[in-house]
């Protein structure tokens, strides 16, 4: 295959973290299209992070934590909610294609949950080829 | 009482005669010092017709050299309010609506400032307007000593020879009048500071100002007026109240049609390139950050200090960063474009974001001590 | 808070703005926007004008020790008269005023001095003397919007940010906008010519373009520094001062507020006389400093890109009280 999206994760200490790790372990069917950073919570995460990462190229950024209730840090996970509503807005305004964006819940157990989620990303943006921001040189 | 209409003007009837309306404003900023309600007044002062710089004083004789509608100086007072005194300041609704977004971000606290709004159907650029008089009418516009907006007629006062007049809408065409930001602008009655002035419901043989009173510190200012005998008043007319509602009523559908002739063209374009186009002549001068009313960053700035030197970004991450940063807080003042060196149309953008912020979110920046909607978390998340 | 309309010194676009000084004596820019070649718009100099005002005022020294001024100014007289005038020289390259420079010139010439530089002699020489107002004539700005047909040759508007958006303008309103390398051929008819005249610019190159030119065509030069229109039409030119310390000729100079970017060549003078309002790394190397008052303190013009004569101090009448030393009246 030619062409292989990169896909920039941000995975929460407390639950996704552990579950893509879990699916690593239990040798679950994944792309290898998936670079994954590990952040404290997801609501760590700074938006304009995920804009760095598309000016640097990456052709979409998946933003994982902790189910509603289940926060470690009690309710950080409703900010990331919020910043992510914003972000999808701002993504459609901006004229990037919002396939290219993704917020997902997924517990340390739901190793099963993160392959689906990255088989289906990586499936949808290999539809829609790489990155419009992607600059001229290529990615570094 | 907070709600209350009058019709008010200046006892003092050379501060009647010289105000943009009836001296109201000017009397009772007067009044405000004399009671010790205020520390300060900032204001708009005149250097020329074409030419106003904001002005601090508590010299009641400075106030009132100071009265009447400066039209050709889009500036915005909320940048100037000094820190821990008693303020009144004179807004349009750009003005309000930053400062009110400024106190929200612990600039200075609200219950200091007192809010006297100015309705405002729009102010025009200097220079160009300049340039209108002499090439429309072919008038040295020195002899222009003053300039006014009344019903759809742009007016230039002038001491010798006859006035100019041409219709605004006719002056725009012809690519003068008022500054694009204002075109578009849907907010003419400041209904979120503490007093609302301006001309619309006062009947056109009376010289007064029509004063609608929004808060307990706008009708502390009345009172004081009122008190120290600097003004007369009637209560507002049925008809009167209506007539206003129904110019703003009109002025908002007009300002949302420009938006939509100016905005509208991108819903159907391709965005992506629209915006990486226009960001491209960027020189990163950093003025837009400057002069943004509602931006409080100082030089720790997140977009000047993630923005640096990654320049083999399709676009600048500080650009980037503005753009979503300003989402939820552009109210849309006008500031950042008059500025751009590279003739960005950066408030129209902004506003894109924003107004989609709004749509979605169903807050709008500046009326209110609401937090930001960045700063809260989201409700019930499934 | 006090607005003060001034212009910016950083290029000869001179760029209309406040210079605001707080109450607790910090000055920062303000955006004016009632000014006509730039409508309130600043590049990145003018932003940052607020820093280089704020730095710290030169001293009057001589050999490094602070003295008064007047110890200073007849100090410099009694050395400069010292010198022998063949290799003295009077260098102002365009960061002064137009009447700091007469002055300078004025003083020169009692010493009897005939080499005088605006860094530009070079370039100027090499043009007929009957052309030499091509180098300074203004264009107004909104001329350039409204062009048919713009040549830029061996000009890069990134050097000049505002000029961009009247090129923009131009080109909107339908203009044929050409960028031409230095030697390659073009047809300047009806068009407007804008180049750089600059103490780097190839003299052949300056003079080929005003000699192809014909009345049709209208050229502008855009200059680095503050005043270097007001310097060539003052006549402040006739030497190749620059090249003549390189190559040792001169030993003795007379430095009127100086550009960053020349250090390296004053090092090995004899005698150097630096007037100026800041402190460099020019004035550390100076016999004897001078302070002037800081550019929007002076009382005096320039003349700037659209050939109009502006005052420093703003052209609105709220005035600029400290009035400007010209050194030797
Ligand atoms: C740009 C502009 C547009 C306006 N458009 C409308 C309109 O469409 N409909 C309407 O009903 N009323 C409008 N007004 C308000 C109206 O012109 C009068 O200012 C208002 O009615 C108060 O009149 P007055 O005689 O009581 O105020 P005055 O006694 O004249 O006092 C006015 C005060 O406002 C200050 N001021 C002047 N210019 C500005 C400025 N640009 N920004 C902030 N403060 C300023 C002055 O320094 C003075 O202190 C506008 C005002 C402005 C400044
Ligand atoms: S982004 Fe521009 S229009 Fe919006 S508030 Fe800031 S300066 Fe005003
Ligand atoms: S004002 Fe214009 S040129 Fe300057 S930083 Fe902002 S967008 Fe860039
Ligand atoms: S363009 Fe020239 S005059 Fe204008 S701000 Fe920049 S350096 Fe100053």
């Amino acid at each position: 295959m030619s062409w292989q999206p990169k896909i920039l994760a941000f995975c929460c200490n407390w639950c996704s973290y552990a579950g893509a790790d879990l699916a690593g372990v239990e040798r679950r069917q994944m792309p290898p299209t998936v670079r994954i950073i590990r952040v404290m919570c997801s609501g760590t995460v700074d938006p304009a992070w995920v804009l760095e990462a598309f000016l640097e190229g990456v052709d979409g950024v998946l933003i994982t934590g902790c189910h509603p209730g289940e926060c470690h840090y009690l309710n950080a996970n409703y900010h990331t909610a919020r910043r992510y509503r914003l972000l999808e807005a701002f993504v459609k305004e901006f004229g990037l294609e919002p396939a290219r964006l993704r917020l997902e819940w997924i517990a340390a157990t739901e190793g099963v949950k993160f392959a689906e989620v990255v088989r289906d990303m990586t499936d949808k943006i290999r539809a829609l080829g790489p990155s419009p921001l992607r600059p001229e040189e290529g990615v570094r | 009482m907070t709600g209350q209409s009058y019709l008010a003007w200046a006892k003092d009837p050379e501060i009647r005669k010289r105000g943009g309306s009836g001296g109201f404003v000017t009397a009772a900023l007067i009044a405000g010092i004399k009671e010790g309600i205020i520390d300060e007044v900032l204001l708009v002062r005149r250097i020329d017709q074409f030419e106003s710089v904001p002005y601090l004083t508590h010299d009641p004789e400075e106030v009132k050299s100071a009265s009447s509608p400066q039209l050709a100086a889009p500036l915005n007072l909320s940048s100037y309010i000094p820190r821990g005194v008693k303020v009144a300041v004179t807004t349009k609704p750009c003005d309000a609506r930053a400062i009110i977004e400024r106190a929200k971000r612990g600039r200075f606290e609200l219950e200091d400032v007192y809010m006297v709004g100015l309705n405002c159907g729009g102010t025009m650029p200097p220079v160009s307007t300049v340039a209108s008089v002499r090439d429309i009418f072919g008038v040295d516009p020195d002899t222009v000593t003053g300039i006014e907006i009344e019903r759809g007629e742009l007016i230039f006062k002038r001491d010798r020879g006859e006035d100019l007049t041409i219709s605004i809408d006719e002056a725009e065409k012809k690519g003068y009048g008022r500054r694009e930001s204002c075109k578009y602008c849907n907010t003419n009655i400041p209904e979120m500071a503490d007093l609302a002035c301006g001309n619309w419901g006062v009947p056109s043989d009376q010289r007064a100002t029509f004063v609608e009173i929004l808060s307990a510190k706008g009708e502390e200012l009345f009172e004081a007026a009122k008190k120290t005998s600097m003004i007369e008043f009637e209560d507002a007319t049925q008809k009167e109240l209506e007539k206003r509602l129904k110019i703003d009523r009109r002025m908002r559908e007009l300002a949302n049609r420009r938006w939509d002739e100016v905005a509208g063209v991108l819903d159907e374009m391709d965005r992506l390139a629209y915006y990486i186009n226009e960001f491209s002549r960027c020189i990163h001068c950093e003025s837009c950050k400057i002069v943004c009313p509602v931006c409080v960053c100082e030089a720790d700035a997140k977009c000047l200090d993630m923005g640096q030197g990654n320049n083999h970004y399709r676009i600048s991450l500080y650009n980037m960063i503005r753009l979503f940063h300003l989402m939820d807080s552009c109210i849309g003042c006008g500031q950042c474009e008059d500025v751009c060196p590279v003739d960005i149309p950066l408030t129209m953008i902004h506003q894109r974001f924003e107004r989609r912020m709004e749509e979605m979110i169903g807050y709008r920046p500046g009326f209110d001590l609401q937090k930001p909607p960045l700063q809260k978390p989201e409700e019930g998340v499934k | 808070m006090e607005f003060i309309p001034s212009i910016c010194p950083g290029c000869c676009i001179n760029c209309g703005l406040y210079i605001v000084r707080d109450e607790d004596g910090g000055i920062r820019i303000d955006y004016r926007k009632s000014s006509s070649v730039n409508e309130g718009k600043l590049c990145r100099f003018g932003v940052e004008l607020g820093d280089l005002y704020s730095q710290e005022h030169l001293k009057a020294t001589v050999n490094g020790k602070e003295v008064d001024f007047n110890t200073a100014k007849k100090e410099a007289l009694k050395r400069l008269k010292k010198t022998d005038p063949r290799s003295t020289g009077f260098l102002a390259m365009g960061n002064s005023t137009n009447e700091e420079i007469r002055a300078f010139k004025k003083l020169a010439g009692e010493l009897g001095i005939r080499n005088i530089d605006c860094g530009l002699s070079k370039q100027i020489l090499n043009v007929p003397e009957a052309a030499r107002n091509y180098l300074t004539a203004g264009v107004p700005l909104r001329e350039i919007e409204q062009a048919e047909k713009i040549l830029l040759i061996s000009f890069n508007p990134e050097n000049y940010p505002l000029i961009i958006r009247r090129l923009l303008r131009a080109e909107r309103n339908g203009a044929e906008l050409l960028k031409v390398g230095s030697g390659e051929p073009y047809v300047g008819r009806g068009a407007i010519i804008v180049s750089e005249l600059a103490p780097t610019s190839d003299p052949a190159s300056i003079r080929q373009i005003i000699e192809e030119a014909d009345d049709t065509a209208t050229i502008l030069f855009m200059k680095p520094y503050a005043n270097l229109n007001g310097a060539i039409r003052l006549g402040f030119y006739g030497f190749d001062l620059i090249e003549a310390i390189r190559s040792d000729e001169i030993k003795s100079l007379f430095l009127l507020d100086p550009p960053p970017g020349y250090e390296d060549i004053f090092h090995d003078l004899e005698l150097l006389v630096v007037q100026s309002d800041h402190e460099s790394e020019v004035t550390e190397m100076a016999d004897i400093t001078l302070p002037s008052p800081r550019f929007f303190e002076r009382r005096g013009t320039v003349v700037n890109v659209e050939g109009d004569v502006l005052p420093v101090g703003g052209d609105s009448g709220a005035g600029v009280e400290i009035p400007s030393k010209i050194i030797f009246p």
